[in-house]
């Protein structure tokens, strides 16, 4: 535990609370207490939720009972289903997303200064809203009117329309391409970025001694922006790890939970099913698991005060 | 030194006025938005002033019945100048979600709509109040005895009231049955005939032409849509009972999921469509088979400004849905429910609001009968001739009502509806074994009970 001395100093730390400190800590205060009440008070809520059995349509068996959400979490074989599930969606989304990302990215640097505006043209799929983008995609995708089939019959790829929605690998296939084209757009612009911060003569240097394009972008660019590169690889982990409105608007998580994802799931159980205590229950395990992923992110961004 | 001292005073001035006004401000927005509670906030304290009852339903959200909604609730202010109606439009496949997660936070609406199939799912949670001494004795003398006790009803106390009856009924294109060299005025009855019609047109019509209106989403209404073909394939039975019988893993359900299985490869229904999405395609005359509620005329109108009622009366027939081979035909009794929610401050008003839609004049003549839906009450005909004279409605009275059984719904209705209409999904969109898929969703509802 921390101790404030009396001349100011903490025990164990040097930080000094002077008071400047003080008076930035009492005009920081009324918005920390907000902010930590908006946002900790329904995780904090929903940690103690999860130790009850609590369902709305058996508010005669509500009660305390810790154990049992682990066991029906346990026993839960659609819960492993839909972590599964969120595994593929977030690993495709992600590796086709910075690859693609790192390819435009690599094309926007090389652009002339006419062509400056394509940046902005590129970033919009990544300003469109998450459910926008599930109709623009469900409709594609749609059976019977979608644009999917008919371009692809029309080219004579296909004979018969494909129910890309109602079958689960086409399914999932379908989500992917539409995340992939609501986030790619986000890569292309940090790694854009990060290929502006590489000074020329370091690259120049390279091909003088004879580097070939692939042998340079590996051994000279790639390390130069590796940093901004798994930072937003692990940005985007997180946020498909937490996607719901593409996946939710497209399929709802079906054909028979075939892209069912966890996120997806919590929300099925809390509000179809109305068990809330169980609910909760998955909603803190996956908070860990989050949190897991956070601090490997705040590690990776800062790592020598992580080591400190 | 002084001046930061100065400056800290201020600072401490200024919060303690803002809090104070937000304190204020807080507490005047908690008594105005415990909505059930206090929907009433504008003004219940006194005699004269005016009383709001916030109204929860997908009327106000959906085309086709907005302006009828509109109307009716216009012409109720328009006679009770103390009652202000809030109306909240929300999607009929939102509707049990918002208004739980609005009640459960203490915030409910005073009254909604509410499909009845999800009456008890409220009841049980203690959200909803009994509705007897509410409402009163000529108006539930007025209801339909069998509409009305089918529909939550939980120790003999009524905890919703019909307010349109939309009990499924079986509706057949004639021109596409002529087409198809069938008799366009002897609609099949049973499965059996239901498969030889399906096969013959499937052979004479054009693939364009959707053959069965079929629901097969993961949803409540997707199960009480195909509620009555479950039962007839099962020789009457019913899949599950609200006393733990499960008889999901039998013969009649697995020749069901066969059938919905070559439904689906042979084009004779689309999968994973609401029955609503169905609805586009019988507006053009593209759908041979409905599996709809009695406002399908009205809808499909609505999606097609051709189609005067004289043209669609002439297209479209109605009568029960087919049943067991045996000729026993089971459709469960459904009705868009008005419920009032427990807390409310404005109970009388909402239920005085409540009469006024299902019952009154205005209700009939302004909503029930445009939009095509089979009223409640038994007044009806004499109050509104539209009603007695539509021939769809009239079939439903006729043909569909006779009918009805009460459907298990129960609190856990929307899992049971989950673990069957998945089963159905697995079936239609893959091609594994049947006869697991059933072993596997008969020990899920076995576990439920």
């Amino acid at each position: 535990m921390l101790h404030v001395l009396a001349g100011g100093h903490v025990s164990g730390n040097s930080y000094r609370i002077d008071k400047n400190n003080r008076l930035a800590s009492i005009l920081l205060a009324p918005a920390v207490v907000v902010v930590g009440f908006v946002s900790l008070y329904p995780l904090a809520y929903s940690g103690y939720l999860s130790l009850f059995n609590y369902r709305l349509t058996r508010l005669d068996e509500m009660g305390f009972d810790p154990t049992a959400n682990i066991g029906k979490l346990l026993a839960d074989s659609l819960f492993a289903k839909s972590l599964g599930n969120t595994l593929v969606v977030t690993a495709f989304t992600v590796g086709i997303g910075l690859v693609l990302g790192m390819v435009f990215a690599l094309v926007l640097d090389q652009l002339t200064e006419r062509f400056e505006k394509l940046r902005g043209i590129l970033i919009m799929p990544w300003v469109i809203p998450g459910i926008v983008v599930g109709y623009l995609f469900m409709y594609i995708f749609d059976g019977n009117v979608g644009v999917a089939n008919y371009l692809l019959q029309t080219m004579g790829f296909i004979d018969a329309k494909i129910p890309w929605l109602m079958r689960g690998d086409t399914a999932m296939a379908a989500i992917i391409v539409a995340n992939v084209w609501n986030q790619t757009p986000f890569y292309t612009l940090m790694f854009a970025a990060a290929l502006k911060g590489i000074p020329v003569s370091v690259k120049e240097a390279a091909y003088v001694e004879g580097a070939s394009r692939a042998s340079e972008f590996f051994r000279v660019t790639l390390p130069q922006i590796k940093t901004v590169v798994v930072i937003t690889s692990l940005l985007e982990i997180i946020r498909n790890f937490n996607n719901f409105p593409i996946i939710f608007t497209m399929t709802g998580g079906g054909p028979a939970h075939e892209t069912l994802t966890s996120v997806l799931y919590i929300y099925k159980v809390a509000f179809d099913q109305y068990d809330m205590g169980y609910a909760s229950f998955i909603g803190v395990i996956w908070v860990a698991i989050l949190m897991g992923l956070a601090i490997l992110y705040i590690r990776l961004l800062n790592p020598k005060e992580a080591r400190s | 030194m002084q001046k930061k001292r100065g400056v800290l005073l201020g600072f401490l001035i200024l919060s303690l006025v803002v809090a104070t006004a937000c304190s204020g401000g807080g507490s005047g927005d908690a008594s105005g938005a415990s909505a059930a509670g206090s929907s009433a906030a504008a003004g219940s304290s006194g005699d004269g002033e005016v009383k709001t009852v916030t109204f929860a339903n997908w009327a106000a959200a959906e085309e086709s019945t907005q302006p009828y909604i509109a109307e009716v609730i216009s012409a109720f202010e328009a006679e009770n100048p103390n009652i202000k109606i809030d109306v909240q439009s929300i999607p009929v496949s939102d509707i049990l979600k918002e208004v739980t997660i609005q009640a459960t936070a203490g915030n409910a609406p005073d009254i909604a709509q509410i499909s009845s199939d999800n009456v008890l799912q409220l009841q049980t949670a203690g959200l909803i109040q009994p509705l007897d001494d509410l409402l009163g004795a000529d108006f539930q003398a007025d209801l339909y005895p069998d509409l009305y006790d089918s529909i939550g009803v939980v120790d003999g106390k009524h905890y919703a009231s019909p307010w349109a009856n939309s009990t499924h009924g079986f509706f057949y294109n004639r021109k596409l049955l002529e087409q198809a060299g069938l008799d366009p005025d002897s609609p099949p009855k049973t499965i059996d005939e239901l498969k030889e019609a399906l096969t013959v047109a499937r052979e004479k019509l054009p693939d364009d032409v959707i053959l069965l209106q079929a629901d097969t989403t993961v949803r409540t209404l997707g199960l009480t849509q195909q509620w009555p073909f479950l039962v007839a394939f099962n020789d009457g039975v019913a899949p599950f009972t609200l006393e733990g019988e499960v008889n999901f893993n039998t013969e009649g359900i697995k020749e069901y999921m066969e059938f919905m299985r070559w439904a689906v490869d042979e084009n004779i229904t689309l999968p994973g469509l609401k029955y609503g999405e169905f609805r586009p395609y019988a507006a053009q005359d593209k759908l041979l088979f409905g599996n709809d509620v009695s406002c399908f005329d009205g809808i499909v109108r609505s999606l097609n400004e051709e189609l005067t009622p004289e043209i669609l009366y002439e297209t479209w027939g109605a009568t029960a849905l087919p049943g067991t081979n045996a000729g026993v035909q089971a459709t469960p009794v459904q009705a868009h429910s008005l419920v009032i929610f427990e807390g409310s401050d404005v109970s009388e008003e909402a239920a005085l609001f409540l009469e006024y839609l299902v019952a009154s004049d205005a209700g009939l003549n302004d909503y029930i009968a445009p939009t095509g839906w089979v009223p409640a009450v038994q007044s009806a005909n004499e109050k509104s001739p539209a009603i007695a004279e539509n021939p769809i409605v009239t079939s439903f009275i006729e043909d569909v009502v006779p009918t009805g059984t009460t459907l298990p719904t129960g609190p856990d209705y929307t899992s049971y509806a989950e673990i069957i209409m998945t089963a159905v999904q697995q079936v239609i969109t893959t091609d594994d074994e049947i006869q697991p898929i059933l072993d596997d969703a008969q020990a899920q509802l076995e576990a439920l009970f």
